[in-house]
């Protein structure tokens, strides 16, 4: 079943079209990728499904439901996640803190009981406290818990992002690029994770560069390029585009 | 850890207790005392502005409006409408709340310091306001002979009484600044101050958490203007010029922004101290202003990030001369 | 109808002056990238040092000009070196501190030197009204306009044809690149420091014969400035002198209404700005960035 679709979804920046026309499909359970050349409007696309932008025409669906006029913080709240590319963290913020804050779509607490510290916001705060940390361990961060976010290494960083945005169980998690930034041997653990991730039943999209993990993870493949969908499917039927390769490669005249 | 720490450590919170709780027994003067509760008020009154501030990122500069709302409106209910003196206060602080959303409202989209910039004209209007609208405020002459607080039979009208009134309060919110700090709400208010766009990511709805911080922070701004106009027993336009809003800045920002400790020992501090300094004449003021210069330069923690570095080197937490991580809500870098 | 007109002249005359103070504003927010709170004592030093050139020491009225305009941009130098420079990469919060604190420390120096009572300061251009037509216009305003529109010419001049000018406005629109291009980036910005001060302090000499010279004559002057400059959208010179100008209008108008409104009109106007204009009259749209 679809469970994040885009219809026709486009904008454009002081007429220039960044995204033009593109309909998607991410199937509930699966691993998504969108792939393509940089500044092919992957990250556009990702701020249309997440709300940062309105698009000028199209729309999306989530969960069968049109969502393409409700704001970031409403989608969020439907369980539609995001990782930033360029790391949007809370950099003063402790490890704790961050992944806490991610937890704020599905806790409850109002502001009264939290200044009194009413016994509803103790409960709260000691399960969000175990779910924290749960997700903390899952991603190797539990030796960091105390420490400032910013001052964190690029690469933990990353993750800490992974944490901020899966720690509520979201339906769908958007990745933007987690990949970029690390070396071999935690590619392999990141692909890994990515696995974990959806079998654990939530959705993935992903945008990444780094081939060899889009390949070996992904159940399906969006190519995009000069913001228009080129290609979709499988990786084998991705990989063989005649499109996709002219796309990559440069066409040969 | 020493012994020494130990001993610090679990004794240092009673210490400060019995400090805070015998003072007005060994300050020398009425006069003196008269000022440091003035210190407390502003201790108060930068806390409050810390909630919006150091915590949200909202850098008002017209804060002092919302103490004059609460001072006036506390003074008008009780000698014109003739309400009991802690009614009076608490609908101060909930009036303040109530205004400021006329201001937060509209300016709701604006940042930094744009955000800044309708703070002060917010602040300048309400000035022109409490100036302007005689009928109501008697304008420049002001409001004369507020009554002192009475509770249970009890005249609070010296200022050895008065002290433990804003002591409790200034106590109570303490510790409400704490909690909150350490809640859902609270952390929505620092992701804000650290990161609107990931705010929202995470789902955070950020004008309305931006309104929430005004509402609470303008509710004891309120209070701490009630306290004001019950312990002076006159309001006049004057107390509440924009010139004071920039003094409550420097008394968050010289105490450290975003620190509990910081917004008393600033709002204490830099009430207290140009007192002390009156001898110096007119130079005061100039000493005042170079060293909110100095400090912002060679303290960017202020003093309450100096008074966490001496605290955590008496409970061992740290040794001399290196610096630890900080505590999470410091700093805004 | 004539005494309405009259005080549109008059409101441009001071919209000018305004103008000259939201320029200084401006060009230190594009350079520094913080809204300068001493931006408004400067005005205060400019009135002070005419008083100390023309009156104390007695010189002609030009060279009690030229030698105040020197000590504008010597205690504008003063503040960048001591304020400014060394915050250079804190956050705008702190900076914002330090600039505040600059303000009180001038403030009350002078008052320190001079005392806090107010100097008068004779007329600098005459008292006898200039008729035209049916309308009275005293010197004073006419010349306070024509400078202010000269000293906004010369700048735009200054900015888009000389080299150093040229320098100028490519470090305020981007430090790093600036730095690239050989550019003397410490030199560019103090040399904008410099010159945003001497325009307050400018302001504040064509000023003092309005108002009397006293130590906080900065205040409400710096606040007015800062207001033309947000409502001629902060980034453009010439915005700020609409601005500037809009608002003297505004201010001179709306005594028809009400005297003690006329104190809460700059910033009525600028709360209503900053909510349905958010980037003024004339700024662009910024767009989001995520």
């Amino acid at each position: 079943m679809a469970i994040l679709e885009t219809h026709g979804i486009g904008i454009h920046f002081d007429g220039l079209r960044a995204v033009d026309n593109v309909s998607f499909t991410a199937e509930e359970g699966q691993i998504t990728s969108i792939i393509g050349p940089n500044g092919a409007g992957k990250t556009t696309l990702f701020n249309l499904i997440a709300g940062f932008y309105t698009p000028t025409e199209g729309t999306v669906d989530f969960e069968g439901k049109d969502i393409t006029k409700l704001k970031t913080h409403e989608r969020t709240r439907l369980g539609l996640a995001r990782t930033f590319q360029n790391i949007n963290l809370f950099r003063e913020l402790s490890v704790m803190d961050n992944v806490l804050a991610g937890l704020h779509s599905v806790t409850k607490c109002d502001p009264i009981s939290s200044m009194l510290n009413l016994p509803n916001k103790i409960m709260e705060e000691k399960e969000s406290k175990k779910k924290v940390m749960e997700t903390l361990e899952f991603l190797n961060l539990s030796e960091y818990v105390n420490e400032k976010a910013g001052s964190l290494s690029y690469g933990l960083q990353k993750n800490l992002e992974i944490a901020r945005a899966i720690v509520f169980r979201p339906k769908v998690v958007l990745l933007d690029e987690p990949a970029s930034g690390l070396n071999t041997n935690d590619l392999h653990e990141l692909s890994q994770r990515i696995v974990t991730i959806r079998d654990s039943g939530i959705t993935v999209v992903l945008i990444e560069h780094k081939m060899d993990v889009v390949m070996s993870i992904s159940d399906k493949i969006i190519v995009l390029n000069f913001g228009e969908k080129i290609a979709d499917g499988t990786p084998d039927e991705v990989a063989n585009d005649p499109a996709v390769i002219e796309a990559y490669l440069g066409k040969d005249e | 850890m020493t012994l020494f720490n130990k001993v610090y450590k679990a004794t240092r919170i009673w210490i400060l207790l019995a400090v805070a709780l015998t003072l007005p027994y060994w300050v020398p003067n009425n006069y003196y005392l008269q000022i440091f509760c003035l210190g407390m008020i502003f201790a108060i009154l930068t806390l409050s502005l810390n909630i919006l501030s150091g915590m949200t990122g909202l850098f008002s500069v017209g804060f002092i409006a919302f103490f004059g709302i609460g001072a006036y409106t506390s003074a008008i209910l009780t000698t014109k409408l003739g309400f009991p003196v802690p009614l009076a206060m608490f609908l101060a602080g909930v009036l303040s709340s109530i205004l400021s959303l006329t201001l937060s409202l509209p300016t709701m989209r604006l940042k930094g310091m744009y955000f800044a910039v309708a703070t002060l004209a917010f602040g300048e209007i309400m000035y022109q306001l409490f100036l302007n609208w005689t009928a109501v405020t008697e304008g420049t002459k002001g409001i004369k002979g507020i009554p002192a607080l009475e509770l249970f039979g009890t005249s609070f009208r010296s200022y050895s009484k008065f002290y433990y009134v804003i002591l409790v309060i200034l106590i109570l919110i303490i510790m409400l600044a704490r909690n909150l700090i350490s809640s859902r709400t609270g952390r929505a208010m620092l992701s804000i101050r650290e990161n609107d766009i990931a705010a929202e990511a995470v789902g955070v709805n950020v004008p309305q958490y931006k309104m929430i911080s005004f509402l609470i922070s303008t509710f004891f701004a309120g209070i701490a203007g009630a306290l004001y106009a019950h312990m002076v027993r006159y309001v006049s336009p004057e107390s509440f010029v924009n010139a004071e809003s920039a003094a409550v800045l420097a008394m968050m920002v010289v105490g450290g922004i975003g620190s509990i400790p910081g917004a008393i020992v600033g709002g204490i501090g830099l009430t207290v101290l140009p007192e002390f300094m009156r001898f110096l004449g007119n130079i005061r003021m100039v000493l005042y202003g170079a060293s909110i210069v100095l400090i912002v330069i060679f303290a960017p923690r202020g003093l309450g990030g100096l008074i966490e570095r001496i605290d955590n080197i008496l409970s061992g937490k740290q040794s001399l001369g290196v610096q630890k991580k900080q505590q999470h809500i410091e700093g805004e870098e | 109808m004539d005494f309405f007109i009259q005080q549109i002249i008059q409101g441009i005359a001071m919209g000018s002056l305004y103008g000259l103070i939201a320029i200084g504003y401006v060009l230190i927010y594009n350079a520094w990238g913080v809204l300068n709170f001493a931006q408004g004592d400067m005005v205060m030093i400019g009135a002070f040092a005419i008083l100390v050139t023309h009156i104390f020491w007695g010189l002609p009225i030009i060279p009690a000009f030229v030698v105040a305009i020197i000590i504008c941009a010597i205690v504008g130098y003063f503040v960048e070196l001591t304020s400014f420079r060394p915050l250079i990469n804190s956050s705008n919060t702190r900076r914002l501190i330090a600039t505040i604190g600059v303000g009180i420390f001038l403030r009350n120096l002078v008052r320190v030197i001079f005392g806090a009572d107010p100097y008068p300061f004779p007329s600098i251009f005459g008292n006898t009204p200039v008729k035209i037509g049916e309308l009275t216009i005293i010197p004073q305003n006419i010349w306070n306009t024509v400078i202010g529109f000269v000293l906004v010419f010369l700048l735009t001049v200054f900015l888009n044809n000389t080299r150093l000018g040229k320098s100028m406005r490519a470090t305020a629109q981007d430090r790093e690149a600036a730095r690239l291009m050989g550019i003397n980036v410490k030199q560019s910005m103090s040399l904008t420091f410099i010159i945003a001060s001497v325009l307050g302090g400018f302001a504040g000499m064509l000023i003092s014969p309005v108002y009397f010279v006293i130590p906080t004559l900065g205040t409400s002057l710096g606040n007015k400035g800062f207001s033309s400059a947000l409502l001629g959208g902060i980034t453009s010179n010439p915005g700020s002198m609409i601005g500037g100008i809009t608002l003297g209008i505004l201010e001179a108008t709306s005594t028809n209404f009400s005297t003690s409104i006329q104190a809460s009109v700059a910033y009525i106007v600028l709360f209503i700005v900053l909510i349905f204009l958010p980037n003024g009259l004339l700024g662009k749209k910024e767009s989001r960035k995520v």
